[in-house]
């Protein structure tokens, strides 16, 4: 802008004598654009509602460059706005709704209630929609002063307006504006007691309209509402229903995104909502929420609400069909508690499921319940290359635990043991450490029969070093029964300990050992037996046979 | 004791040569002249006439004042372009026929300085107000 016309524009702006007003106003008609611009921005900067209503009623004629000479009036225009709200001029009233919005006006939606409220305004419907849009501009800035940390004076403002739409519910037999109800809706929050109150009020006029905007409407707000109720010592029953109706996908995401549901409030409101439609139709749900994330969520929600045992079935049959592998996952915990049939299948579905997580999560379950024909395929698992699934099927046989196997080895047959035994070493991981501790034991017989055990399970490699030191033990039918069960194992240490075990004083540990050492050799390739073994053998064989003469010699004399 | 007692009959006695003492002094004050205040008159009214004339003048150049004045709007406007007594006697004698109602519009009426708008009694005056229109626009 020029500075001479500049000059004039400031000094009329800031100018305290009134007739400035009506000079910028008679200008605003003229055809120069430039000044038409000056002479907006002029009257903007004026403190005087009649020239700010002059521009407003010109607002349809100005350029976009001559309306954003307007930005700089934000917070100067709300008495114009507020009379151009209420007029019956239409040009005048879609001035000041553009404004409003623009400038973030949220105090004129106590104006707008006023002009809706109004049964003969032209603009009643326009001002419920205009205040719903401001009251979304509201929440927006709302969560953009929380997140930058600052408690502002907008708190305040949200509060006065929602104490004007109250007392405009109290009308609301006479004027019957819906919007109303979801302005003040979308004000309240979950913990406000008149909210509250009007929801349990099943008799008030306005209690219809209330569940409606509950249940269809799809403005944030109200779905933040409704979510929020989760969290409240307790939500109404209204908004229960209303939670459980919504399909609207914008809404599921935020359900599924919300509650933590950790928080004992939400776990108990959790169990008020009975049924939640949007997982009807599986499928559909699965389409609109490609997130397996999401999916996931809606498991666990699901599994926290108080949705029945036939529901649940449904749910995790469609999962299981077309869900992403971690929905799946997340759908396997809610058969857990859920018996019959049905749910076997769907277990032994997930079990067969491609996903080790699927598979982890259907093992998973079987720790706590009974599920005919899954052995199979759960000892198959414990094979399973993904930690988990083979942990969760350790979890689902732990009953092959090595106690348990030690407490029925002496009343099973050669074949079960030796089954069994297999089976005990893959589930139970500390199987090995057992059988070591089994074997320090004081009492003779649990070191006998964890020799024998050991070797039915073969696990005798695994406790090499142990059954080595049972050689030394004072017990020579233990020291047999180690001599003998180092046979299976290899390694140079067992080696040596069997030919020191050569040397001992009975008779029947030696014969153990020389035995064990010929196996040993045989196993790893080498000679038959070392040349001292052989010397030893010799010895040992040269000195049964002179035991034996002399026992014959004995005898004869005798 | 009786060479004080003779001390205060004294004036008692001489009480006939005191009581008259004063008779010779005016008991009215003189006539009043007004030829006498004039002067001071003059000078008190001349003193009020240039503290009035003086508070006017503040007055009307005062703009912070809250006002409806379309004359005193022109004159701010005036003193912030830095006019000169000259070029504003020529605004506002333009002002005088274009809007005679709102002189101060003359500074948001560009079109109104163009020679063929000019009134005639300002033909004459075209090239300074064609300065003084770029003065005020450019």
């Amino acid at each position: 802008m020029p500075s001479g016309l500049a000059t004039t524009v400031r000094t009329l702006a800031k100018s305290h004598n009134d007739a400035a007003t009506a000079v910028l106003a008679a200008t605003l008609d003229g055809a120069d654009a430039r000044l038409v611009e000056a002479a907006v921005q002029a009257l903007i900067g004026r403190r005087s509602k009649s020239g700010h209503l002059a521009v407003l009623r010109r607002w349809s004629h100005l350029t976009a460059e001559q309306r954003s000479a307007c930005d700089e009036g934000r917070g100067r225009l709300g008495a114009a706005l507020r009379d151009a709200l209420v007029s019956q001029d239409d040009a005048l009233f879609a001035a000041g709704a553009e404004l409003a919005l623009r400038f973030g006006e949220f105090e004129l939606v106590a104006t707008l209630i006023h002009v809706a409220e109004d049964q003969v305004s032209p603009h009643a419907v326009a001002a419920g929609r205009l205040a719903l849009s401001l009251i979304d501009g509201l929440r927006d800035a709302l969560r953009g002063e929380t997140d930058g940390g600052s408690a502002g004076g907008l708190q305040a403002v949200r509060r006065t307006l929602q104490e004007n739409a109250e007392h405009s519910l109290d009308r609301y037999r006479r004027h019957q504006r819906s919007e109303i109800v979801e302005a003040f809706l979308a004000l309240a929050r979950p913990d406000c007691p008149s909210l509250h109150k009007l929801l349990d009020s099943p008799h008030h006029p306005c209690f219809p309209a209330l569940v409606r905007t509950l249940t269809e409407s799809g403005r944030p707000s109200i779905g933040e509402l409704l979510v929020g109720f989760l969290e409240a010592p307790s939500i109404p029953r209204v908004a229960a229903h209303a939670l459980s109706k919504r399909t609207d996908p914008a809404f599921v995401a935020l359900l599924l995104a919300a509650p933590n549901q950790a928080h004992p409030h939400v776990r108990r409101n959790l169990k008020q909502v009975v049924d939640l439609a949007f997982l009807r139709d599986v499928r559909r749900f699965v389409a609109e929420h490609p997130d397996p994330w999401q999916q996931a969520a809606a498991m666990r929600l699901l599994q926290a609400s108080g949705a029945s045992v036939g529901d649940r079935l449904h749910v995790v049959e469609g999962m299981l069909e077309v869900a992403a592998p971690a929905a799946r996952a997340a759908a396997m915990p809610l058969l857990g508690s859920v018996p019959g049939d049905r749910a076997n299948h769907l277990i032994q579905v997930g079990l067969q499921d491609v996903e080790p997580a699927v598979q982890a999560a259907a093992a998973s379950l079987l720790a706590t319940r009974p599920c005919p024909g899954a052995l199979p395929r759960l000892v198959e698992l414990l094979s399973s290359p993904f930690e988990p699934a083979a942990a969760a099927a350790r979890a689902a046989l732990a009953d092959f635990s090595l106690e348990n196997y030690l407490r029925r080895f002496d009343a099973l047959d050669k074949n079960l043991r030796e089954k069994s035994g297999e089976l005990v070493l893959k589930v139970d991981a500390a199987a090995a450490d057992k059988l070591r501790a089994e074997l320090a034991d004081l009492d003779r017989t649990r070191r006998l029969r964890a020799i024998r055990a050991a070797e039915a399970m073969r696990a005798l490699p695994l406790i090499a070093a142990a059954l080595t030191a049972r050689l030394e033990d004072d017990d020579h039918l233990v020291r047999t029964a180690a001599a003998s069960g180092l046979g299976g194992c290899e390694g140079d240490d067992v080696r040596e300990a069997l030919l020191g075990a050569l040397h001992d004083r009975s008779a029947a540990v030696r014969a153990a050992a020389q035995a064990s050492l010929r196996r040993v050799d045989q196993s790893a390739g080498d000679e038959p037996l070392s040349t001292c073994a052989k010397e030893q053998g010799a010895k040992e064989q040269g000195a049964k046979e002179q035991g034996a003469e002399e026992q014959r010699a004995e005898e004869q004399r005798a | 004791m009786t060479t004080s007692c003779r001390g205060l009959l004294l004036p008692v006695a001489q009480a006939e040569h005191w009581q008259r003492m004063g008779d010779a002094f005016r008991h009215t004050p003189p006539p009043w002249r007004l030829e006498g205040c004039a002067p001071y008159m003059l000078a008190a009214c001349l003193a009020g006439i240039v503290g009035l004339v003086f508070a006017w003048v503040l007055r009307r150049n005062d703009h912070t004042a809250r006002c409806d004045d379309p004359e005193k709007l022109f004159r701010e406007l005036c003193q912030a372009h830095e006019l000169t007594g000259e070029q504003r006697l020529l605004l506002r004698e333009l002002a005088a026929e274009v809007c005679p109602r709102q002189p101060a519009a003359i500074f948001l009426a560009p079109q109104c300085f163009a020679p063929p708008t000019l009134p005639p009694s300002l033909a004459d005056n075209h090239a300074a107000l064609r300065e003084l229109r770029e003065q005020l626009f450019a």
